[in-house]
């Protein structure tokens, strides 16, 4: 984890001619700053952060009934939680 | 993530959906295939909202009673028109006064033919994957602006590594001298490269078939407390519209009492070009994409990480995927 424990302070270190350079490796900042671009902030998940989504419809059913609520089943093509 | 999750990011949605409901997500193309029980059931329902006739789409938001009625059905980006409807459902809820609570069988018929067999993450290795349209702007990288368009959001995936998978990379780390390298198994390239190393961006991108994989090396250099991973790859599709070259980095880090993973960490970078049949308007050329993949620990997992790899869906090719 050493390389990805912080954020980058600043991502005007480095230039993108040297991250899309095949020819030599990353450097460490490198993939500090690919790794801080690429993860999602905390404004964009928060529809599965304030919300707790299950996954398995029929344990859900159970909870529902144990709690005495009605269930919301969000279906889509592809995962909500795992495919985009 | 295309628009719908916009429905449950909406501050004014947020104000009132708060335990209102017992909330669950799933795959419609699993969903509408399967006969487990769960699906057979949630096919009931479906039909009362009048969707899924002959095997089509039963996609949206059901709010349903444990039994099984149907309170009310919308499928929708709109939030007020989301939370209209949804306020009927709750409604109509608090009207009921049989049925409130049931018994709920246990599920005796199972259907791992089109579900997928759950991981078990204290044997297993779930990795989460998760990836960006990415640009560069006056020599410097940043994320794309999609101006709220399709694309501009971070994608997620899982990729499952199994325990005995697991176990040879632990039996490689126990027998190698520090400052060796082994190639990683070609199952696990193959698996990474084909199911992974996609443009999700968009909506769900085509994985790559093995003949695309123009180059796929990763290798595991051994160091003090696990691995430092490199890897290069250049996927290219049979007609020429895809390509991907891209470059994998990262370590892993192994607790050498347990022989668990304490770290898997992994970025992957380099440029894409092309679109999928569900993945259309990428941008012209080929443009930067970055993947961050990241180990969740048994005590980290939400129901939700669960959740299988988007290319599960064919998981003889999932698993032995250097065959396939």
């Amino acid at each position: 984890m050493r390389f990805f424990t912080f954020i980058l302070s600043s991502l005007s270190l480095i230039t993108s001619s040297a991250l899309v350079s095949a020819k030599k490796d990353l450097t460490e900042t490198e993939r500090k700053t690919i790794w801080s671009l690429v993860n999602a902030d905390k404004s964009e998940t928060i529809w599965k952060d304030k919300i707790n989504w299950h996954a398995d419809i029929w344990e859900a059913r159970k909870i529902a009934n144990r709690e005495g609520k009605p269930l919301l089943i969000w279906e889509m093509d592809g995962h909500p939680m795992g495919c985009t | 993530m295309l628009n719908r999750e916009f429905i449950f990011s909406n501050p004014e949605v947020l104000k009132w959906i708060d335990n209102k409901f017992i909330f669950v997500a799933g795959d419609d193309w699993y969903r509408r295939r399967a006969q487990d029980d769960a699906s057979v059931w949630f096919k009931s329902i479906a039909r009362k909202a009048r969707r899924g006739k002959n095997g089509s789409t039963q996609q949206g938001c059901y709010a349903v009673t444990p039994k099984g009625e149907l309170l009310r059905f919308i499928n929708t980006s709109d939030p007020k028109k989301f939370t209209v409807t949804m306020l009927e459902a709750l409604k109509l809820w608090d009207g009921v006064v049989q049925d409130k609570k049931v018994t709920i069988p246990e599920m005796k018929n199972f259907d791992y033919k089109v579900n997928v067999p759950p991981i078990d993450p204290s044997k297993d290795v779930l990795i989460k994957v998760q990836s960006r349209a990415l640009t560069e702007k006056d020599g410097k990288l940043e994320r794309w602006n999609s101006n709220g368009k399709a694309g501009g959001k971070p994608a997620v995936g899982h990729l499952w590594i199994k325990q005995a998978e697991w176990q040879s990379i632990v039996q490689n780390f126990k027998t190698m001298e520090v400052g060796e390298t082994t190639p990683l198994t070609k199952r696990l390239i193959h698996r990474i490269a084909k199911f992974h190393l996609i443009d999700n961006t968009r909506g769900e991108g085509p994985a790559w078939e093995s003949k695309d994989l123009k180059h796929a090396k990763v290798t595991l250099t051994r160091v003090k407390n696990g691995f430092a991973i490199r890897g290069m790859f250049l996927l290219t599709n049979q007609k020429k519209s895809l390509s991907h070259s891209t470059e994998l980095s990262g370590e892993i880090t192994i607790n050498q009492s347990t022989a668990r993973p304490v770290s898997w960490t992994m970025i992957a970078y380099g440029k894409h070009r092309g679109e999928g049949k569900y993945t259309r308007n990428a941008r012209p050329g080929a443009q930067p994409l970055g993947f961050t993949f990241e180990f969740l620990p048994a005590s980290k997992i939400r129901p939700i990480d669960l959740v299988p790899p988007q290319h599960m869906r064919w998981q003889r090719g999932y698993w032995e995927a250097e065959k396939h």
